[in-house]
């Protein structure tokens, strides 16, 4: 099983690497892009109950004064009504935070996790097409020799 | 072509599963033409018939991690074919031939300057082990590697530069029983960073993505392994569009009783560091093929992201277990993977791997997956049977995998099994020593590029502004502070001085071991666009670049060591090979007479670029890297003007050399007129210069390079927050030169503008008599920078914040 | 005069704490050793263990690096480790009013593990509690390595900085430096308590904007500590510049007679000789 934690930075604090896509995003000669967040997705395979999920999220993943987190996708406000991009390794390409995060669950004392990945989530805002947000993660999010990216609008 | 296992009294026959034994005996030329491209193996109709021939005399055919192995250990890679090999050469019309081109330039000047020196050689180790090992104290040796990693960083920039970096790492620990790393230094080539989008070949990723990611793969690698990188420089030219280079080099110290290394019979095999997964498959064979718009497709097994903080790990446990002594034998896991680490250790040995023992990353590798991947983070060890234990303990505590998977075994062969069951038996001496050598055709012709027309513009400081904002020129901050060069505390001139902190200093200067006064100095010397007229100055002038830089901050000429990278082009070419030829040569002639020896060094070809039928070509690229030995650091001086009064001299002579100038360039001419090299002379300035540096007759010094003398006094002049006023007519050569901007703008070599204090002018002139040294003018309050002729409106009249800000503002991206 | 080998048992000990991607290790040991501490490299696991007691200690230097990659949120597991694996013996070293100082992981660490603020901290309780400031994402959004200028804003209790009331230039070399706190109420206490040791300033002691604060820490605080004075945790890397050719600006003459971080270990070193070591130890030096 699957157990997927998501950890963003909070609304009111600057996310520098958003702010250094929209500069990218500039160069591609994309106008209209207001907006970007970087959230980051942990997806923990094996026996992980909810009780284990929250400690996860809490005491490893998110820092409680600049983060927060949900176990699950995240809904509400924060990604509604805009582009999200989701980018992930392929299959055998190293993930290096798997193996920090694996031994930081164990540090927690919750074992049967077997395996940990991450993935990233952008949050992309403004007058963009499809077309415009297909190029902006060839171009600039993911690589698809080593990475695969999804496109959703919420 | 490939069955399975139906020939007899094979090694392998027993059958194990996912082993192949490929029929290479009764294949035709076309046949065995097929299997190597089928397979990636990158080798020629010569170099399958003899493994054809090998094994016919073996009455078997090989398996296919026999045939991988080879391929492996045959590439251009790992054993240099083409530097080594026979060439036909052919310039302006006389033809010679040439056996070992390596040989003969490159290590015959070595050779050359060791002899030279008889009992005073400070050479230890060169062109044997993963680096070049000098002198460098009572305690410590030097070691030094530089490697490129253009291929990965083509297709993924991040990664690429990354394992670039990781790997280059590897190399000084690989070396002896392992040195320390105490620097890192990288040189990238790239297209402009505001290249059209629109006119982006397909298969090509972006310049400006490429360069953020790879500074972004060097910064997260080299920062989290807590080595500082001090030393580096960016080139840009649209011919580097498809094959971007990225040089990554790393130093280090190797006390002085772990030169040595040996693994003894009955040795451990053990295997340290990362796990071995599917990543980096042919990564040794693939840097010798060249990409086309389809190679992100299928070259994607070579492509990997490294993971520092495994790599740390190993480091950390390995130079512990190096107090201890507890191995024989060190060597990095690298191109080739186990199959070359392994295979290099045992060479005079003869080893036996239990492929079954090796660690994965995750189920389902074939077996020569497993012995081929170079997957990173791995270091290969020889512990012996007494050691295993405290070795292994010493692992487990820092939470390092290390497993035995094999033994030293004294058979002089090659021999690798999986449960137990033969699936590679090779003679040591066949593996190592049977590449087979063949001829190949080169020819240098001296081009005849159109001379530029234009007349010389009355005011040239927006000329000069001009050349500070070029691609090339422009400060490199928003690269150099991305990296932590303060790491280790060693830092003694950091890559970027003055009063502002942001002057680009010649080169970084470091205290390797703490509480030490000893440094170095380390440089580079790069002379891209002098190749276009003829490689034999642009190499010549790359040397002596190098040499500039690392004595302009007070390094000993006569304690400098230099690497070479050659980057090239396709060698099956003769145009391209012939470029190798004129080049090597004068690396041969400037070294000697600098006495400068080689201690290492690369060589990567095949830098070519297929899309719609044409190929993008980079232009032949030399890099030369040097460490020249600081005896107190507390001699040094930056390049930044101190004191208004100060006294500016102009060492060496100028002369009408514009051709491949940043000069000529903004103005869209290449020319022919190339800056050359007097190494005679230049050896007697460097030396000069040394002892004035060290003699304490120097405030700042700063070496002529791109750009020449009017941007060389701007950068001290910014740098150092005062003005300057410089007489023209001063200027040693400028008798000889009728146009003021070929003055202020030629790139001679062997110049520097040096600031002398009050009191000190005449001792200094006394280190250069007999050479060409002049006062050309005085360092002034306020912000002015002045250049020209007394009796005339200046050339060049700008405040130092304008021009500042025209060489900041390019790369700020 | 003789110095013998019973010299060292007068010496303050250092701990200074590995980890995977700890990495400077070295020159901190090197600093404490100028500074007249003897100084042990100590592996978390021996300290875990039981190899290594942190008892034989009298200060504890967690070095600035990349703590296990430092890819989840900076030095984030290294504090899970304190808090949960040696939690005891970090607790009892910080109650007996031991020394502690984090630099630039090591400060992040210390945050993370609730051992700064350390507002009830006092003789007898470490005052660890819930994380109530984080130092976070350069406004930059890169890794920035560059000399900064330093300010005591005020006479703080902080014992290594004890008289350093001149402005000093340091190294940051951080991706994630910017300190921000949990509520208004965490910012008012730690001003009121003068546990702001050091912010970022210009030379002349002003404050500003980029690059003068480098990372856009709140009230451009650089370094804090905790109600004691004796647990220090800052941005900036002291054991970078104990020599003046290390300075940046040294070839112009700005470096003075030594560097101005050595001052914060001789600070920590004599404060441990004189509180810290059983009485009389100090007096085993043989001349």
């Amino acid at each position: 099983m699957t157990t997927r934690i998501e950890v963003y930075i909070k609304e009111n604090l600057v996310d520098a690497a958003g702010d250094g896509l929209l500069k990218d995003i500039e160069d591609l000669n994309i106008t209209g892009a207001v907006g970007a967040r970087f959230i980051r997705v942990t997806e923990i395979e094996g026996r992980i109950g909810k009780k284990q999920a929250q400690r996860i999220g809490a005491e490893l993943l998110c820092d409680p004064v600049s983060q927060e987190f949900v176990v699950g996708t995240i809904s509400g406000p924060l990604t509604k009504g805009a582009w999200i991009i989701e980018v992930r390794y392929n299959h055998g390409v190293t993930d290096p935070v798997s193996e920090s995060t694996m031994k930081g669950i164990a540090d927690l004392g919750i074992a049967g996790a077997t395996a940990a990945g991450t993935a990233t989530k952008v949050v992309l805002r403004g007058r963009l097409s499809k077309a415009d947000v297909d190029l902006i993660s060839r171009k600039l999010l993911a690589n698809n020799i080593i990475q695969s990216y999804t496109i959703e609008k919420n | 072509m490939a069955r399975k296992f139906t020939l007899k009294k094979t090694a392998a026959d027993k059958g194990v599963a996912g082993v192949e034994v490929v029929d290479v005996t009764g294949a035709t030329d076309a046949e065995l033409m097929s299997i190597s491209k089928e397979r990636t193996l990158s080798l020629n109709l010569l170099e399958m018939k003899k493994i054809a021939r090998y094994f016919k005399n073996k009455k078997r055919n090989p398996t296919d991690v026999e045939l991988e192995t080879l391929a492996q250990t045959w590439s251009e890679h790992c054993k240099h074919k083409v530097f080594n090999g026979i060439i036909h050469y052919t310039e302006n019309g006389e033809s010679e031939l040439i056996d070992n081109l390596f040989k003969q330039t490159i290590v015959g000047a070595t050779k050359e300057i060791r002899r030279k020196l008889g009992r005073n050689d400070w050479c230890v180790s060169v062109f044997s082990d993963n680096a070049g090992v000098v002198e460098f104290d009572d305690d410590f040796h030097f070691v030094f590697k530089v490697e490129t990693h253009n291929h990965p960083s083509a297709l993924d920039p991040y990664g690429g530069a990354n394992t670039g970096i990781g790997g280059v790492i590897r190399d000084p620990l690989g070396t002896g029983l392992g040195a320390t790393p105490v620097f890192n230094n990288n040189v990238f080539c790239f297209a402009r960073p505001d290249f059209p989008h629109e006119d982006l070949p397909r298969g090509i990723l972006h310049p400006k993505r490429i360069l953020k990611g790879v500074v972004a793969g060097v910064r997260d690698y080299g920062n989290r392994m807590g080595i500082p990188t001090i030393n580096g420089s960016l080139h840009f030219d649209d011919r580097y569009l498809g094959n971007p280079i990225v040089y990554c080099g790393t130093g280090g110290l190797l006390p002085v009783d772990r030169v040595v290394k040996r693994p003894r019979k009955g040795d451990h095999i053990v295997a340290v560091g990362g796990r071995t997964g599917r990543d980096g498959i042919h990564g040794a064979t693939f840097s010798s093929v060249e990409l086309d718009d389809k190679s992100e497709v299928t070259s994607s097994g070579a492509v990997q992201i490294g993971n520092a903080i495994v790599e740390k790990k190993a480091l950390d446990v390995i130079l512990q277990a190096r107090e201890l002594k507890l191995y024989d034998c060190i060597t990095d896991c690298g191109a080739g993977g186990f199959s070359s680490a392994v295979g290099e250790m045992g060479e005079r040995i003869g080893t036996e791997v239990n492929l079954e023992k090796a660690p994965l990353k995750y189920g389902g590798l074939l077996p020569w997956e497993i012995l081929l991947s170079e997957a990173q983070e791995r270091m290969v060890l020889s512990v012996p049977p007494r050691n295993l234990k405290t070795f292994m303990k010493l692992c487990e505590r820092e939470d390092v995998e290390a497993t035995v998977i094999g033994r030293f075994t004294g058979s002089k062969r090659f021999v690798v099994k999986y449960n137990r069951k033969i699936i590679a038996d090779i003679d040591m001496s066949f593996l190592h020593g049977g590449v087979p050598r063949y001829p190949r055709p080169a020819v240098w012709d001296a081009p005849d590029h159109p001379e530029p027309t234009f007349a010389c513009p009355k005011n040239l400081t927006n000329r000069l502004i001009k050349v500070l904002g070029t691609f090339n020129v422009a400060s490199k901050e928003w690269v150099v502070r991305q990296y932590d060069h303060e790491v280790q505390a060693g830092s003694v001139l950091k890559p970027l001085v003055g009063a502002q902190d942001d002057g680009p200093g010649d080169a970084a200067v470091v205290t390797p071991v703490l509480g030490s006064k000893r440094g170095l100095a380390v440089s580079n010397g790069i002379a891209i666009r002098y190749g276009d007229i003829d490689p034999y100055w642009m190499a010549a002038s790359a040397i002596d670049e190098a040499m500039r830089n690392a004595v302009a901050v007070g390094g000993n000429p006569a304690r400098t060591c230099i690497l070479d990278n050659f980057v090239w082009g396709n060698p099956d070419k003769p145009d391209r090979l012939g470029d190798l030829v004129r080049a090597s040569r004068a690396c041969y002639d400037i070294a000697v007479e600098y006495g400068t020896p080689f201690i290492s060094g690369k060589d990567s070809f095949n830098n070519e670029f297929a899309v719609d039928g044409k190929t993008i070509a980079i232009p032949p690229t030399l890099l030369i890297s040097a460490a020249a030995r600081v005896n107190d650091v507390r001699k040094c001086v930056s390049m930044d003007f101190k004191e208004a009064g100060d006294a500016i001299f102009v060492v060496g002579e100028t002369f009408d050399e514009l051709g491949g100038s940043q000069y000529y360039q903004s103005r869209g001419f290449i020319g022919n007129n190339v800056p050359k090299v007097d190494p005679k002379k230049a050896k007697k300035i460097f030396r000069a210069m040394y002892g004035a540096i060290t003699g304490g007759l120097v405030r700042a010094c700063h070496d002529c390079s791109d750009g020449g003398l009017a941007v060389a006094v701007a950068e001290m002049a910014f740098a150092g927050g005062l003005g300057a006023m410089v007489d023209t007519q001063k200027i040693p050569g400028a008798n000889k030169i009728d146009r003021m901007d070929n003055l202020l703008f030629s790139e001679s070599n062997t110049r520097f503008v040096v600031e002398v204090g009050k009191g000190k002018e005449t001792k200094f002139r006394e280190r250069f008599k007999g050479l060409p040294c002049k006062k050309v003018g005085v360092v002034e309050e306020g912000d002015m920078l002045i250049i020209g002729a007394p009796d005339a409106d200046p050339a060049i009249k700008a405040s130092i914040g304008k021009l500042k800000k025209a060489w900041k503002e390019p790369l700020a991206l | 005069m003789r110095i013998g080998r019973k010299t060292t048992t007068g010496k303050p000990k250092a701990l200074v704490l590995r980890v995977a991607g700890i990495n400077c290790d070295r020159e901190t040991k090197h600093a404490f050793e100028i500074a007249g501490a003897a100084a042990d490299l100590v592996h978390i696991n021996q300290i875990a263990r039981g190899e290594k007691n942190m008892k034989d200690y009298h200060i504890l230097a967690v070095p600035g690096g990349f703590s296990y990659g430092d890819d989840i949120s900076a030095g984030k597991v290294l504090a899970n480790e304190l808090s949960l694996k040696i939690a005891d013996q970090v607790d009892a070293f910080v109650a007996e009013g031991k020394l502690v100082i984090g630099i630039c992981n090591g400060f992040q660490v210390l945050v993370k593990a609730g051992l700064l603020p350390g507002f009830d901290a006092a003789g007898g309780a470490s005052g660890t509690g819930a994380q109530s400031l984080t130092v976070f994402d350069n406004d930059s959004g890169k890794f920035e390595c560059r000399w900064v200028h330093l300010k005591m804003p005020a006479d703080s209790p902080c014992v290594f900085t004890k008289g350093m009331t001149e402005i000093i230039t340091l190294p940051v070399a951080h991706g994630e430096g910017k300190l921000i706190f949990d509520s208004k109420e965490t910012r008012r206490r730690l001003w009121d308590n003068n546990q702001v040791v050091y912010q970022y300033t210009d030379a002349a002691g002003e404050t500003g904007g980029y690059p003068i604060n480098p990372n856009g820490s709140e009230d451009h605080i650089a370094g804090i500590c905790n109600a004691t004075g004796r647990v220090f945790g800052l941005m900036p890397h002291p054991e970078r510049f104990v020599v003046p050719t290390q300075h940046p600006r040294w070839t112009r003459g700005e470096a003075g007679r030594k560097g101005d971080g050595i001052a914060i270990f001789e600070n920590a070193v004599r404060f441990a000789k004189k509180e810290l070591l059983p009485t009389g130890a100090i007096h085993n030096i043989h001349y």
